[in-house]
């Protein structure tokens, strides 16, 4: 019997495997010209580094839970609170497989190549500004000019509807009205030019200054000439998220090229607290498209 | 311009009563083609199964689709489904002869539920503590108890005239559905204005 591998993963061959390297070498050249370096960070971690229910986990022979990377967030944060935590500004990229035990949101791949970036400063709109303008660069440079960046805020979610449970953000991610709560329904209709304007006038007090920091984040990035889809219930089922959510999107391509966002708790459940941001892009559907440009 | 997956089946006549003129052309809808055009040109369409709408819309050879809650929580696909319709309301139902008892059989040996719908039905037997040995079938579920092929059906049920016909009764009902609107995620923030005039047509099927 030939041992395929199993269900969701895959072997990369030849041209293929020359596209993904030559897209991820795009990537971490784009963002070293602007001061993103490059860390090489394990496969397999304790099982606490990652927030994901998704990572493939195991127990190891002296009896601890391990996983491996269902996302490099949590590796990038553990290593930013134990070895980088008394550096000012860190920026670094990454490159890698990461695994996921069955992600619908991934069309049934359980195997993912992901390049990205993260940015640990001071937890400033600026930073979120120059953390999507370098998103847009990168699509820029992979050929991919017109891209769209879709914006929404885990904190304004949080505010609305504090510590929504994991269907909750599930049934928010799919705009599956009928399962929210009812604070969380109006977030569906919350979509486009107008969103932020109505959203002002309709969502309660709690919801302001979240909408504020993204009205802020819009401006700025408007009077640099990038303009940005809002959608509120934009939303990520990882639960580490604070701040502004984004998801990239370019003409054509039928799923998202990448997403990112804020999550300024995270590097201190390791230790060390450090405000962090940064986006990571699906290596293989860029592959996709740029093989249909070929 | 969007292009639209519409299921071939029950909802179809309804679905495009609901766009009116957005719709496909009478002659189109009567050759036999499978991509048709809009007749105010907005839209085009593409007349596939209820099963594959999901795939269709997930990447993005349609921008938007209707299909019917039973199929899309079968099918499980990455899409959004922002507007949930009143069109083509059924239930999902566990159905079996009226002196059946499910529980007993049960737990008297391995029950055996023959249905179209696998991962729901696997669901459902589950949360009611029902183990059982499920069987799938593509058609004329009702069929596998008249001959002993299975003790259980998970099926839909429209009028419950076919299950009358045949000798059944629901037992349970697992959930309502009707038809959704799911939106291709690229689309929805690429094209959200467009998609939310169809989704309007959608929303009120008198107008």
């Amino acid at each position: 019997m030939i041992p395929w591998p199993p269900f969701g993963i895959v072997d990369r061959l030849f041209d293929e495997a020359k596209l993904l390297r030559s897209l991820e070498e795009t990537i971490l050249r784009t963002l070293e010209a602007r001061g993103y370096r490059e860390i090489i960070v394990p496969l397999l971690e304790r099982d606490g580094v990652f927030s994901s229910e998704e990572a493939v986990r195991f127990v190891d022979r002296s009896g601890a839970l391990l996983g491996l990377r269902p996302d490099f967030t949590g590796p990038v944060a553990r290593v930013v609170a134990s070895r980088l935590f008394a550096v000012d500004d860190v920026r670094l990229s990454y490159r890698g497989t990461v695994f996921r035990d069955h992600d619908e949101r991934s069309g049934g791949r359980r195997q993912v190549q992901q390049a990205g970036f993260e940015h640990f400063g001071g937890g400033t709109v600026e930073e979120d500004v120059d953390t999507i303008r370098m998103a847009l660069d990168v699509a820029s440079a992979l050929g991919l000019p017109r891209t769209t960046v879709s914006v929404g805020s885990a904190a304004l979610i949080e505010a609305l509807a504090p510590s929504a449970s994991r269907d909750v953000r599930r049934a928010l991610d799919r705009r599956d009205v009928d399962l929210l709560p009812p604070s969380l329904k109006p977030l569906v209709e919350l979509v486009g030019d107008d969103a932020l304007a109505r959203a002002r006038e309709t969502l309660p007090p709690a919801a302001q200054p979240a909408l504020e920091r993204l009205g802020d984040l819009q401006k700025r990035l408007r009077d640099l000439g990038h303009d940005l889809v809002v959608d509120l219930a934009e939303v990520r089922p990882w639960s580490y998220y604070t701040g502004v959510v984004f998801s990239l999107y370019s003409e054509g391509v039928p799923r998202a090229i990448g997403a990112g966002g804020r999550y300024d708790a995270l590097v201190g459940r390791f230790g060390n607290h450090r405000p962090g941001v940064g986006a990571t892009f699906d290596v293989d559907v860029i592959a996709r498209c740029a093989k249909g440009r070929a | 311009m969007l292009r639209v997956a519409l299921p071939k089946g029950r909802l179809q006549r309804d679905l495009l009563k609901a766009l009116g003129p957005l719709g496909p052309s009478e002659e189109d809808l009567a050759s036999r083609a499978l991509v048709l055009p809009g007749r105010t040109g907005t839209l085009s369409f593409v007349l596939v199964k209820d099963p594959d709408v999901p795939a269709y819309v997930e990447h993005g050879a349609a921008d938007l689709g209707v299909v019917g809650l039973d199929v899309l929580r079968e099918r499980e696909a990455d899409v959004l489904e922002p507007l949930t319709t009143s069109l083509g309301r059924c239930r999902l139902c566990i159905c079996a002869r009226e002196e059946t008892d499910l529980a007993a059989l049960a737990r008297s040996g391995t029950l055996r539920v023959a249905t179209k719908y696998r991962r729901l039905a696997s669901d459902a037997l589950m949360q009611r503590g029902l183990p059982a040995e499920l069987i799938s079938l593509h058609g004329s579920v009702e069929l596998a108890v008249l001959v002993d092929l299975a003790d259980a059906i998970v099926d839909l049920v429209e009028t419950g005239n076919t299950l009358k016909a045949n000798g059944l009764v629901v037992k349970e009902e697992i959930f309502v559905s009707t038809a959704r609107a799911i939106v291709n995620r690229a689309s929805w923030r690429l094209k959200h204005d467009e998609v939310r005039a169809v989704l309007a047509r959608l929303e009120e099927p008198r107008a």
